[in-house]
């Protein structure tokens, strides 16, 4: 009872956290100055913020009581230690529930003491409550609805969300039910359980997302009722809430595709586990967690710490040396006006909890459920339910501390129970160990082998692989969880491998966004250790997909180590392909690896260097000029000890034996030199225009374009921003040469107006991202940079770049990870711009260009449209390039269909669109008849 | 000065607050300007960046905390070299917070990342202000004796600096009459190496 054996005290987790910030002594000096009020003030919110953390539960109840002394005496006399202390309550109530019970062991004490601080408290809290129901009631003003939905769009919201903030509310409340008059605690349950059932039932046909969620929050709140009163009276009342409860009717779509993490293929793959929603698991959770005989044998003292012999002895003692009542006085506490059915109907909620249940079915991930015994609760469970529950407000509202959150989850297991988990830090041996024993019988009772660290670790993964987005940006939960890794490593490393391994053996299956997330969380992930992994478990599938380009293990094997080079260099990533020798325990270099540090865009890179020079100048003698060049550079680049990307580049318009020479160098010196007139620059396009005439087989136009950009691109190519920064010097020359329509500043000079047709201004447009991909070709991410900030200054149209690099090619989007997030880029700059035409334009040419790719693809496939395409998974020689081609086409029919799944429910799904029948007649052309199918069944889950 | 004053309206402190380095600066200069300038800033310094690490590593790592108008090498006065800082600059104030409540102590070519917010750039301050042209706080260590060398080249991996002693004793502040002095020293976590403990424990 009196401690947690072999549990660690959050200091354990905080060594390196360095000084706390505001309570520093920032300043020796001006320590003497503080004022004693504001000094107790800064105590006691310190003491109240890290209620329950000591694993000493003895000593944790001495302190509450030492602490409640200052609150009882000064509580009414300084008036902001008393609104500092209400403050502090409520926020560690809503950002940091687990110390729920912890929190409310001082209330109880205070109010023993000096019944007015519990007074003011609950008063406190139903105003709170009042507050938050009040919001929904506000009907927004036309203007105002605009802003918040713009914000919402750009910006992610910091908080929960009303509901979901009511119900760690209605839960501290609850545990404060022995000291409330006439467990009127149970009326608001009521009230809210009432408010759920009659609002599902206003739209008895369509699942209402906030019905859902206040429902699922009263039950998963209930058990709190009875951490500190079971009396009989008390159970009956918890008992007819699930009665009532039985009234509420979930409503739900057959199925949910669009949010589940993985998909099938079509039944080409076995799901890892069949996906289930928090709804349909919430109530027979709490029935059985009720038992048959209604009294909660399953709960008594098997979650919540039993405090009760320690706090009343406490309890007790106050009250007889109280001067003004020896009885526990209890507290009134009113019931909540709450909005009407029709006020909630129109509530639009910005808190990203809230916003997630109102829109989207919540479909539960799962990581950690392949081990033959429980590592985490059953998620079908209530205790599987609230460890998620509770880890997912954590989260989200104490994301303005990564530290703290990090701490937190790793320290979950303090707040309750002692044998509800094995030690921290467990090995898997070791719980394998104890599931022996269990089975034996060795260990009488069983012990658990359930494991804090995988808790935290699934509910962080939750997070970042939520669907249809995740509620805070990706980065702050791979910094919690890097957190969580610095603080322990040893204990901490073993669950992130076992994720990864697990992610890694499901990369079939798992949806196309999900693997872009796993993708850069890993990546980030091993960025912050050292680039560590165990490659030598991936050399059999690297050599075995060694001609296959889009199967899902060989496409991520190959971005995951190109992003790394992203954020490192070759020369490091290269270190990092290591294993240690079994026998001799050497390390060992896997060269197996070193092919995937040649990120270039394309896969022969000379070959196409040199064709695609060749083609600017039609001219084959030119080619061996070329290659005489290239293999100089080459043999340059070789003989130094370390190169920069920027030394790769290839660029020669200037060579003496090349076409054009002269003329090119003029392009050189216009565009290293300062800024000049719109006229000048005319000049020089018309001198190279005629120029390159006088060769007839030179494309002049395209030779223009491809030197103009390219001399951009290579004058900058020192760092993106120097390239931006003489990009955005001469954005009306470019837009003239790109055909794109120029503003002019106040008297610039105008160029002559040049009449080009629909064709030649996408002629060029293409040309412009011919000569970036060229420049930058062994650099992808400059590639893209670049023609994102084209993009923003208008010299580049989106729509010419998404479909570039859709085609069926090069397939760019899909196997180049640079490729794909700079489009994610270009549509959501798109997406929140407030240009919706120009948007839709945009979605309806990418869902053109993916179901045109579907088609090309299916018909190459299969001659009966009617039958699923079938992807080989067992091929028996990788070296039959004939075989590889048809695996390959078949993995581009599927990734494409995962690619138009993604962009469904980022930008449909959730959204009030105009063109959705435009949508589903793009998604009736798609002619494999199973794809389509089950395409259309998307349109079923958009949300109404 | 109300933006310093503790207002207990969260549970922790917040990350996303300026630093004591410039909170201190504008106590000293009674100047609150820059502060309160810093709060509202789309720009964040950054420090201890590894001279070798470059723009679009930088860009590649902080445009997860939102889109990036620029970023601003900090350079050696004398050599135009990089010297260890950088400002980047967001394009909305949403991305300098979130790239100081999530990216400060992030690895970046092994070296932990310093962040704080930024009363914004200005043309100038691009150069490190040491007496050898470099950054002054770099140059202090650098020849300041005992910790000096430590920092490695490309690459260079240096070990996590734990064991500062940062205990904060817990919950007892009321007790034992004296105040403030509850910041015991000493059991510092010291974990041990991590480079290959992915090892499958199955």
């Amino acid at each position: 009872m009196d401690s947690h054996p072999g549990k660690r005290t959050r200091d354990e987790f905080e060594a390196d956290q360095g000084p706390p910030q505001h309570f520093d002594e920032d300043s020796e000096s001006k320590r003497q100055h503080i004022d004693p009020a504001q000094e107790l003030i800064n105590n006691v919110c310190k003491d109240i913020r890290r209620l329950g953390e000591n694993p000493n539960i003895i000593n944790q109840i001495e302190d509450v009581s030492y602490i409640s002394n200052p609150i009882v005496a000064e509580f009414e006399k300084i008036d902001k230690l008393r609104n500092s202390i209400l403050s502090t309550v409520y926020a560690l109530i809503i950002e940091q529930p687990q110390k729920i019970n912890a929190l409310s062991n001082l209330v109880l004490i205070c109010n023993a003491k000096n019944f007015v601080v519990a007074k003011y408290v609950v008063e406190y809290l139903h105003a709170k409550a009042q507050a938050l129901l009040d919001t929904i009631r506000v009907v927004p003003e036309e203007g105002a609805e605009k802003k918040t939905e713009k914000k919402s769009k750009s910006a992610l919201e910091e908080d929960a969300g009303t509901f979901n903030n009511l119900k760690s509310i209605l839960k501290f409340l609850a545990t404060l039910a022995p000291i409330i008059e006439s467990y009127s605690i149970v009326n608001l349950y009521k009230q809210f359980l009432t408010l759920a059932i009659e609002l599902q039932d206003s739209t008895p046909e369509i699942r209402n997302g906030i019905a859902q969620e206040i429902f699922y929050n009263v039950l998963i709140a209930i058990p709190y009722l009875l951490s500190n009163d079971n009396s009989e009276e008390l159970i009956d009342r918890v008992n007819e809430l699930v009665e009532l409860a039985k009234d509420f009717k979930v409503v739900e779509i057959s199925s949910n595709v669009l949010l589940q993490p993985f998909d099938s293929k079509l039944e080409n793959y076995k799901l890892p586990y069949e996906p289930v929603k928090m709804i349909d698991l919430i109530y027979k959770a709490i029935s059985d967690l009720q038992g048959e005989d209604k009294k909660w044998e399953n709960l008594q003292n098997k979650l919540f710490l039993n405090f009760s012999e320690l706090v009343q002895p406490i309890i007790k003692e106050a009250l007889e040396n109280n001067p003004i009542s020896n009885e526990v006085i209890k507290h009134q506490l009113p019931q909540l006006s709450l909005p009407s059915v029709e006020q909630v109907q129109s509530y639009k909620p910005t808190g990203s909890i809230d916003k997630l249940w109102k829109e989207n079915s919540r479909v539960l991930f799962q990581v950690y459920n392949a081990t033959e015994f429980e590592t985490v609760p059953k998620i079908d469970t209530y205790f599987g339910l609230f460890f998620k529950d509770l880890s997912f407000d954590i989260l989200t509202n104490l994301s303005f501390n990564k530290n703290e959150a990090s701490i937190q989850l790793s320290i979950l297991d303090l707040f309750f129970s002692k044998d509800l988990f094995a030690p921290p830090g467990s090995s898997i041996d070791q719980l394998s160990m104890i599931h022996e024993d269990n089975k034996s019988g060795e260990n009488l009772p069983p012990l658990s082998t359930w494991k804090i660290e995988d808790i935290a670790v699934e509910s962080i993964l939750t997070m970042i692989f939520q669907l249809p987005v995740t509620l805070h940006r990706e980065i702050y939960y791979y910094t919690v969880l890097i957190a969580c890794c610095k603080e322990s490593p040893d204990s901490i490393a073993p669950v992130f491998g076992r994720a990864i391994r697990y992610f890694y053996n499901n990369l079939e299956t798992l949806d196309y966004e999900l693997k872009m997330r796993f993708l850069d969380w890993m990546t980030t992930q091993i960025s912050n250790f050292d680039f560590s992994w165990k490659w030598d478990e991936w050399v059999n599938d690297s050599k075995k997909f060694k001609n296959l380009k889009f199967h899902p293990k060989k496409n991520f094997i190959k971005n995951l180590i190109a992003k790394e080079v992203r954020l490192s260099n070759k020369k490091r990533i290269g270190e990092s392909f290591v294993t240690v020798d079994p026998e001799t325990s050497d390390i060992v270099s896997l060269e197996e690896f070193n092919q995937y540090l040649n990120i270039s865009l394309f896969d022969d890179e000379e070959k196409y260097i040199l064709d695609y020079d060749t083609s600017l100048f039609q001219k084959e003698e030119v080619r061996e000029v070329l290659q005489k060049l290239y293999n100089e550079k080459k043999d340059q680049l070789a003989a130094k000890p370390a190169v920069f990307a920027q030394e790769e580049i290839f660029y020669n318009f200037s060579h003496p034996e090349l076409p054009l020479n002269a003329v090119s160098s003029k392009v050189y010196d216009f565009v290293v030199a300062h800024w000049k007139p719109n006229n000048e620059f005319n000049d020089l396009c018309k001198e190279i225009v005629k120029a390159a005439e006088e060769f007839p087989e030179i494309n002049a136009q395209r030779f223009l374009v491809n030197i103009i950009f390219q001399t951009y691109a290579y004058i900058g190519s020192r760092s993106i921003y120097s390239v931006v920064s003489i990009l955005s010097r001469d954005v009306n020359k470019l837009k003239y040469l790109s055909g794109s329509t120029i503003e002019y500043g106040h008297e610039e000079p105008k160029f002559e107006e040049a009449e080009l047709t629909p064709e030649e201004i996408n002629d060029r447009q293409n040309w412009i991202i011919e000569s970036i991909f060229r420049v930058w070709v062994h650099q992808p991410q400059e590639v893209f940079l670049i023609l994102e900030y084209l993009i923003e200054f208008d010299v580049l149209k989106p729509d010419v770049l998404v479909k570039k690099t859709l085609d069926l090619e090069h397939n760019l989007i899909l196997g180049n990870v640079s490729c794909m997030e700079s489009i994610n880029r270009v549509l959501n700059n798109s997406f929140v711009a407030e240009d919706p035409e120009s948007f839709k334009k945009l979605v309806l040419i990418l869902f053109t260009s993916i179901t045109n790719n579907l088609n090309v693809l299916s018909k190459s496939l299969q001659s009966d449209s009617s039958e699923i395409i079938k992807i080989s998974q067992e091929f028996e020689d990788p070296e039959d390039m004939e075989a590889m081609k048809k695996v390959d086409q078949e993995w581009l029919f599927f990734e494409y269909k995962g690619l138009l799944k993604s962009y469904f429910r980022r930008y449909v799904k959730n959204h009030d669109i105009d063109y959705l029948d435009e949508i589903k007649q793009l998604l009736e052309s798609i002619e494999n008849v199973p794809a389509k199918e089950d395409t259309l069944k998307w349109l079923d889950e958009v949300s109404k | 000065m109300e933006l310093l004053e503790e207002n207990y309206k969260h549970s922790a402190d917040r990350l996303d607050k300026p630093s004591q380095y410039l909170i201190k600066r504008a106590v000293r200069r009674q100047n609150f300007e820059n502060l309160e300038r810093s709060l509202h800033s789309k720009t964040v310094y950054v420090g201890n960046l590894s001279h070798f690490t470059t723009e679009e590593q930088i860009h590649e790592l902080f445009s997860k905390c939102g889109p990036i108008d620029r970023i601003i090498m900090g350079l050696d006065r004398n050599k135009l070299t990089p010297c260890g800082f950088c400002f980047v600059v967001y394009k909305t104030e949403e991305g300098s917070l979130n790239a100081m409540k999530f990216l400060s102590k992030t690895m970046l070519d092994g070296e932990s990342l310093s962040i704080d917010l930024d009363p914004g750039f200005r043309e100038g301050r691009q150069f490190g202000r040491g007496i050898y042209g470099g950054q002054a706080s770099q140059e202090a260590s650098e020849n300041g004796g005992s910790r000096g060398g430590y920092r490695g080249g490309r690459g260079g991996f240096r070990p996590r600096g734990r064991g500062r002693g940062g205990f904060r004793s817990r919950g007892r502040g009321f007790r034992g009459g004296s105040r403030g002095g509850y910041r015991g020293e000493g059991s510092s976590y010291v974990p041990g190496g991590h480079s290959s403990s992915y090892d499958r424990p199955e």
